[in-house]
């Protein structure tokens, strides 16, 4: 418990530092944040001998400035008694209007028993991050000819860490990634930087004869704080269905999944803003065994 | 659980906008349909106005009517394109009980954020003013303290509620773009006319406009426009503009030349490169803008932050600061008032000194421009910002419309 003590808020010290003066994209944003929390914190891994994951978030506004290629996201870790730890890898395709990034990552996460019922998980992943940045694809530099056919591919290093602390039914968990904040620059501008982000994310599953009560929230430090609120609802294996809500950019998010097949975990999602027409989409496919 | 469901169908329910109504094929200006909404005696629209004593300027009982007509609007949003779509828009006409011939003011209202049912919402729209009880979202202020008072004191008042207002609140505002905002203006004084003609109003074909904010900007932007493009369509008297951003290029620069500064009013700056965007860059991908999602302008308006440097790319910026991103430029210097015309008939200016939303230099640097090139053109300054000195603009440009009035 001291080390939580320690290290939460060391790392939101270390998050407040690094984001106030990064300049940067955003982070997917996937609804299913509680699949996928491994990709935000590196200590929240599946409790899996052997896990696989794959997400992608897709626009369905697809039209105008609101263009946008899906994001992919993969990983897969597998847990070493021996060591008392997990291996992952991931690798998530985030592409933009005018560059996209490859970011592949190899992980560890450290488990330390506290008691049957609790445990404590510090992780660390470092990864490449490829970006490729097509300057003559940013409208207002279209007619630079400085800038014509030119394609620029930087590849940089990176470092995510997180701790996550899991009791009886719950986890919570604290993560931040980026800290060394990767920046694609030309021509003396700064086009690209993946800005130091900070995560915060509870859950607790409350089991009420055959169904699972899930609430969950999810706090984001990006350019600013983003909290979201979620509570699902899971009955047996059958089907969960659960609704997020996020603020203050006010987006409603649903999703329904079902883990039915064993080992097989399939969801998809939808996201959509309460005062705008945009909505996206999200399909997460897991397999643990 | 069922309160979970409830909730989410009303958020569901919230997040379903209006479909879009067909578009008019009546020629722009054309007075489609007007209602009477109600009467107001000096007496009541006292008893409405709390804030201030208005009574002073107030003499004759009011009737009030909404209305729609045609007019264009730059659909780019679903075309891609910089054409003009004819659309329906609506209005407010103010009439007072007066057997005098009366002349038309016509009035502009400042920035309305697009959203129902908060402070200052577009629900404010003029249209929608049922004479009622302010509360704090439905507050009407421009509609109860301005409006129905100048009608009141004996003049026809004419209140557009802009595209993206009123009935036409399933297309995006194109807030702060001066130019286009004055054609739907044009086309309001056009529907207006026909009302009168309609109504048998006793009239001296006499036009005034006037302005706050966001409006004094379509308040000059229209008196420019009728000069160069409707000479001779209109007997316009002369333009009274309190605090606008006419000189688009200095109210930009407000933010854009200092990125690091924390600006309270920043959502409606970053509404207005939002209205940039969409008007007349052609709608660039908005990775390209801004650092986070701007998908609409209630997001344009939610800033995740009140610096500059934090919302926008830094290669945006950079590129509008060192006048290198051609594009937003050009839109810019297209959407000043402040230059390229010299108004031939009167144009009052006026600014509260302390103004930080569209800073009191704009109006003052506008006011010289025009008086150095031989213009009609008269300053008020006075103590107090973009809220406080809205009183004295007030009773000023009534006392200087009345001078004019009773020249002719």
């Amino acid at each position: 418990m001291k080390k939580i003590a320690i290290i939460i808020p060391v790392c939101f010290l270390l998050s407040l530092t690094a984001t106030n003066n990064s300049v940067a994209q955003i982070e997917p944003d996937f609804t299913l944040y509680r699949e996928v929390a491994f990709f935000y914190n590196p200590s929240l891994v599946s409790p899996d001998k052997t896990s696989f994951l794959l997400t992608s978030a897709f626009s369905l506004s697809n039209e105008g400035m609101y263009q946008r290629q899906p994001q992919v996201y993969a990983s897969f870790s597998k847990r070493f008694k021996k060591l008392k730890g997990t291996l992952s890898f991931s690798y998530l395709y985030d592409p933009y209007s005018y560059f996209s990034q490859n970011w592949i990552a190899a992980g560890y996460a450290h488990s330390f028993r506290i008691s049957k019922h609790q445990s404590f998980v510090l992780g660390a992943r470092l990864s490449l991050v490829a970006t490729f940045l097509e300057p003559d694809k940013v409208v207002a530099l279209a007619a630079n000819p400085e800038f014509s056919g030119e394609k620029i591919l930087e590849i940089s290093p990176d470092l995510d860490l997180g701790a996550g602390y899991t009791f009886f039914n719950g986890t919570i968990g604290a993560g931040i990634k980026h800290l060394f904040s990767p920046t694609v620059n030309a021509a003396g501008m700064t086009f690209v930087t993946n800005q130091t982000a900070f995560y915060i994310l509870g859950a607790y599953d409350i089991q009420i004869s055959s169904v699972v009560l899930s609430p969950s929230m999810f706090v984001k430090k990006e350019i600013n704080w983003t909290y979201h609120g979620t509570i699902a609802v899971a009955y047996k294996k059958y089907f969960t269905l659960g609704a997020t809500l996020v603020y203050p950019s006010m987006r409603i998010k649903g999703f329904i999944g079902t883990k039915a097949v064993k080992g097989l975990s399939i969801f998809i999602a939808y996201d959509a803003g309460i005062t705008d027409q945009i909505h996206n989409g999200e399909i997460f496919l897991g397999y643990g065994k | 659980m069922k309160q979970i469901l409830i909730l989410f169908l009303v958020f569901f329910l919230l997040g379903c906008k209006k479909n879009n109504p067909e578009p008019p094929t009546a020629p722009r200006g054309t007075l489609i349909s007007y209602e009477k909404v109600g009467t107001l005696t000096p007496d009541q629209i006292n008893e409405l106005d709390t804030e201030h004593d208005m009574r002073p300027l107030m003499k004759y009982t009011i009737d009030y009517y909404s209305i729609t007509y045609t007019s264009i609007y730059k659909d780019n949003q679903v075309l891609l394109s910089l054409t003009n779509s004819p659309i329906l828009l609506s209005g407010l006409i103010i009439v007072p009980r007066s057997n005098d011939s009366l002349s038309l003011l016509q009035y502009h209202h400042g920035t309305l954020l697009p959203e129902d049912a908060i402070p200052l919402g577009m629900q404010n729209a003029p249209s929608n003013f049922r004479g009622k009880t302010p509360t704090k979202t439905d507050s009407f202020f421009e509609v109860r303290m301005l409006c129905c008072v100048a009608a009141s004191h004996g003049y026809i008042v004419s209140a557009p509620d802009y595209a993206g207002l009123g009935v036409s609140d399933h297309v995006n505002h194109p807030y702060t773009m001066q130019h286009e905002l004055a054609e739907n203006s044009i086309d309001m004084i056009k529907a207006t006319r026909q009302f009168i003609e309609q109504q048998n109003l006793f009239w001296k074909d006499r036009l005034y406009l006037t302005g706050w904010s966001e409006g004094a900007g379509v308040c000059l932007g229209t008196h420019k426009a009728i000069q160069e493009e409707y000479s001779g369509q209109f007997n316009l008297q002369a333009s009274a503009n309190y605090a606008g951003p006419y000189d688009y290029e200095e109210f930009v620069d407000v933010i854009f030349d200092n990125p690091n500064t924390s600006f309270k009013f920043l959502p409606i700056y970053n509404w207005a490169s939002y209205a940039m965007n969409t008007s007349f860059l052609n709608s660039r991908p908005y990775d390209q803008i801004w650092r986070y999602p701007v998908m609409n302008p209630m997001d344009a308006v939610l800033v995740p932050s009140t610096r500059p440097v934090d919302i926008y790319q830094p290669f945006f910026l950079q590129m509008v600061q060192t006048d290198s991103d051609a594009g937003m430029m050009n839109g810019i210097q297209a959407n000043c008032t402040n230059t390229g015309w010299v108004p031939e008939e009167p144009v009052f200016f006026y600014v509260g000194v302390t103004d930080q939303i569209i800073p009191h230099q704009i109006t003052v640097n506008t006011y010289q421009e025009f008086k150095s090139q031989g213009a009609s053109a008269k300053l008020y300054e006075y103590p107090g910002n973009h809220f406080t000195a809205v009183y004295d603009y007030f009773f000023q440009m009534m006392e200087d419309v009345d001078s004019l009035n009773a020249l002719n």
